[in-house]
């Protein structure tokens, strides 16, 4: 289940706050909207939950229009920033609202309720009124609540705010796991990076009008992506890379607007020949069009690779690099290995590029 | 973020719309509004003379010293309590709230027999009587009001004040009477409304004395200048209903009653202090229980037996079970009147406060009961809309008269039901129709229950509009208790006194069992 959100304006009044705003999630991710406090998060997620209907542009659910559906049929899920668990039902009963809701049979009910209630760690909780509820915890049932009627879309208001560093820790595992756990795609808000960068597969700023968005992607969804790249630009390249099933291999993906792919990059862990012992990533991206290097989607992929790898301990990043490509490298600080070509597995001619992660692994170029 | 709508009308039921609040103003426009202006239009051709007439200009000065010196003894001795239950650990505080809270919905006639019972015959039907009565009703006012401020003002505050080197004087007149002073200046100006217009405890206590109320009835009834009484109930009601919505924005609602306990020191002056103020309020109700029981010969269940019919009466032209069985069956159709239609318009009015319905719906309290019911005798008489005989008439003007109190006791009870849950059912996939019953009735529970509290209280007590409308065959237990009392004869005072007694039972306790339920 994608969502798109294609252009979308809303003003309450004489304010605006959210001017032509478009993103893509595609099924299965988790994108983070990241803004200050007032730029619009609570009222993005409330006009895709349909609780707020946009003044202009259109929501979409797997190229479904539903700006105009009402919310009870709309099937998105949403974990309000205060919860808004229900204070005449106890913990079981909340979670069982949207089951009941749905129709579903009383042994599937108390099947499910168990499920979720374990899989948040509160099944000693089942019978006791809400109120008792520390705030972490009341944070758990709502999630639960809100993935038990498996939602097509689920959205998350600041689910981190207010709790503490462990419990903001434990929390984000959970709802990682359970959101990729299930396959849900999901869109969560937070007026703070560091706090969803645990969760999420990727960050939207709210309000810079980007028209990419750089996503974490898992294995079986990079191949489809490489080939859709492929089809679309250069050829001659396999759609299978060695190591793309490494337990530290991460691929990325950078979509338009529309949920198109414009490229993908692979982050590898291989040594490199000539610096042996260190500890070492291959980059390999592939793009529709070579312009988009310039264009900046390639610094963005870059950006967003070594960001993850900065908890990692990487001394070298390195790439086989084309003639043309070897001015874009230069500029995001990397720097071209030897001066001969070497053949890389694509059998063309390329120059080895790399950069280094920390002071140590300087000497290695020199 | 703050910025969602108010309102989403989308994802509300659709009867909570715009229209919520029509069935409560069409009630009040019809019962009390329109009557009123008819009975100007029809009866007045010279609204100037009315006040050369004699006693009238009298009544409206007896009306405002009195008020204003009853709102001051009032504010006296209401204040003391507040203070000690609000910021105090007290022994005994849920018996001390409910008697600081119940005498409101008394019947004024039973809070007047009360009084009568318990002074002896030099004050009994004297100033210091009426006084009495009106600060024994009104305290429940002032501690509803205001002590629900007072206990969430939070302690560290007034710490917070102290550690700027602020002395306790300093801190009083810096934070507490600031944060205080709105609470206080609506309980005084309700409480002022209350006992300017004071009707019931008059008729019963004041022999002499005459309020504006009182005089609209004597020149209606007595005197039979209905054009007279006319003029005062109309400059009456536009006095009292343009001072309430200027300065009552608070008081259109009582705050929920705290039950939880300070967490100050317990201070054994203080709590021996509040019990004295609390027994001395449950005097007058012993004594009228005591009254109950003394015939001129000694103690006599006499006055129970009649009432509960286990005697064949000796009083002549009572209907004694009868008025029991009006006053129930009026009670429960007035509830089913004023509760959904109040609640309709609680609801719209918790999310979207709007002056103008407020005014509308407070018009009860500032118009004259006397003169809703010589209102509607007049205005309704014509032939396709003659109701006068119908008996669902006294049930209908009670409903109008318990609806500002079914609205001040719901609305804060609805706006404690966090605002979002319809919402969070609506995501969950509940169509409008399972959020009503699954989410929003369930809910609404304690506001109802709360609500029929009120009304039934309101309904069992009302005596101004019920003296004009009720027939021989249609009267109510508060009208039998004025006519009981007013009769020579220690059988009749007896009954009236038990009539009272049983009044009082059920009003009172209908309000502490609702107050006692009342989530914190």
């Amino acid at each position: 289940m994608s969502l798109s959100i294609i252009d979308v304006s809303i003003a309450f009044g004489e304010r605006t706050v959210l001017d032509r705003e478009s993103l893509h999630v595609p099924t299965g991710s988790i994108l983070a909207v990241v803004g200050a406090s007032g730029s619009g998060k609570t009222t993005l997620l409330r006009i895709v939950a349909g609780l707020e209907r946009p003044d202009h542009g259109r929501i979409e659910i797997d190229g479904d229009d539903v700006t105009k559906w009402p919310t009870h049929r709309r099937r998105v899920g949403l974990v309000f920033q205060d919860n808004q668990l229900f204070p005449h039902l106890d913990v079981a009963d909340n979670v069982a609202f949207g089951l009941r809701t749905a129709g579903w049979t009383r042994p599937d009910v108390t099947k499910r309720v168990a499920e979720l209630l374990d899989a948040v760690g509160l099944s000693d909780r089942r019978d006791q009124s809400i109120a008792t509820l520390s705030g972490g915890e009341a944070k758990r049932v709502a999630l639960a609540r809100t993935l038990a009627p498996m939602p097509r879309i689920v959205l998350l208001d600041e689910p981190f705010a207010g709790l503490d560093d462990d419990r903001r820790l434990h929390l984000a595992e959970v709802v990682r796991h359970m959101l990729q756990g299930s396959g849900t795609t999901a869109l969560l808000v937070s007026h703070d990076r560091s706090d969803v960068e645990a969760v999420a597969d990727g960050i939207h700023r709210l309000g810079t009008h980007d028209a990419i968005t750089v996503l974490s992607v898992p294995v079986e969804t990079i191949r489809p992506l490489r080939r859709e790249v492929l089809r679309a630009g250069m050829a001659n390249q396999s759609v299978e890379f060695d190591g793309d099933d490494d337990l530290d291999t991460f691929h990325l993906a950078a979509f338009d607007t529309t949920g198109r792919v414009l490229a993908t990059s692979t982050w590898l862990r291989r040594d490199l020949s000539s610096a042996p012992g260190r500890n070492a990533f291959q980059l390999r991206g592939m793009a529709t069009a070579t312009d988009h290097q310039s264009r900046g989607l390639g610094a963005r992929l870059i950006d967003e690779g070594l960001t993850r790898l900065e908890t990692r301990q990487v001394d070298v990043v390195w790439a086989n690099a084309r003639d043309a490509a070897l001015d874009f490298y230069r500029r995001m600080n990397f720097q071209v290995h030897g001066d001969g070509f070497v053949e890389s597995v694509t059998g063309l001619p390329h120059h080895v590029v790399m950069r280094s992660m920390s002071g140590r692994a300087g000497d290695i170029s020199s | 973020m703050a910025h969602h709508r108010l309102v989403s009308l989308r994802q509300t039921a659709p009867w909570s719309s715009r229209f919520a609040p029509l069935p409560s103003a069409f009630l009040v426009v019809a019962v009390v509004i329109v009557p009123l202006i008819v009975l100007v239009v029809e009866t007045v051709d010279d609204p100037w003379s009315v006040w050369s007439r004699p006693g009238v200009t009298g009544a409206v000065w007896f009306s405002i010293w009195q008020g204003a010196l009853s709102t001051f003894i009032t504010l006296a001795v209401g204040l003391v309590p507040t203070w000690i239950l609000a910021r105090f650990p007290v022994r005994g505080r849920p018996i001390l709230m409910a008697v600081f809270t119940a005498p409101f919905v008394l019947p004024t006639v039973v809070v007047g027999a009360a009084f009568l019972a318990l002074l002896p015959t030099s004050l009994d039907r004297s100033l210091v009587a009426i006084l009495l009565a009106h600060v024994f009703f009104n305290v429940s006012v002032v501690v509803r009001t205001v002590l629900p401020v007072w206990r969430s003002m939070d302690e560290n505050l007034l710490a917070a004040a102290r550690t700027l080197g602020a002395d306790p004087l300093k801190v009083w007149r810096g934070v507490t009477w600031p944060l205080l002073r709105p609470a206080i200046l609506s309980a005084a100006s309700l409480v002022f409304v209350m006992c300017a217009t004071s009707y019931g405890v008059i008729r019963v206590l004041g022999s002499g004395w005459s309020t504006v109320d009182v005089e609209i009835y004597r020149r209606a009834v007595a005197l039979g200048d209905v054009s007279g009484a006319a003029v005062l109930a109309a400059v009456q009601a536009l006095v009292v209903i343009t001072a309430l919505t200027m300065w009552s924005r608070r008081s259109s609602e009582w705050a929920v009653l705290s039950t939880t306990i300070p967490t100050r020191r317990r201070r054994l002056a203080l709590e021996v202090l509040v019990w004295i103020i609390g027994l001395a309020f449950l005097v007058p109700i012993a004594a009228l229980a005591a009254t109950s029981l003394r015939s001129s010969t000694g103690w006599s269940l006499a006055g129970w037996r009649n009432l509960f019919g286990l005697t064949e009466s000796r009083l002549p032209d009572t209907k004694i079970v009868e008025a029991v069985t009006n006053s129930a069956v009026y009670a429960v159709v007035a509830a089913g009147i004023a509760v959904p239609t109040g609640l309709s318009l609680a609801r719209s009015a918790a999310r979207r406060p709007r002056r103008w319905l407020t005014a509308i719906v407070d018009a009860p309290i500032g118009v004259s009961a006397v003169a809703v019911g010589l209102g509607i005798l007049i205005t309704y008489d014509v032939d396709p809309i003659d109701v006068r005989a119908s008996w669902w008439l006294v049930p209908v003007v009670h409903a109008s008269v318990a609806l500002p109190f079914v609205v001040r006791s719901a609305v804060p009870l609805i706006r404690s039901i966090p605002s979002g849950l319809g919402e969070a059912a609506a995501t969950l996939g509940a169509s409008p129709w399972r959020r009503w019953v699954h989410v929003e009735l369930p809910l609404l529970r304690p506001a109802v229950t709360a609500a029929s509290a009120f009304s039934l209280a309101m309904s069992l007590g009302e005596f101004g509009a019920t003296s004009f409308l009720t027939r021989r065959d249609t009267t109510t237990l508060p009208i039998l208790v004025e006519s009981l009392l007013s009769r020579p004869g220690s059988l009749s005072v007896m009954t009236g006194s038990a009539t009272a007694v049983l009044l009082l039972v059920v009003t009172g306790g209908l309000v502490v069992l609702v107050d006692r339920r009342t989530p914190t």
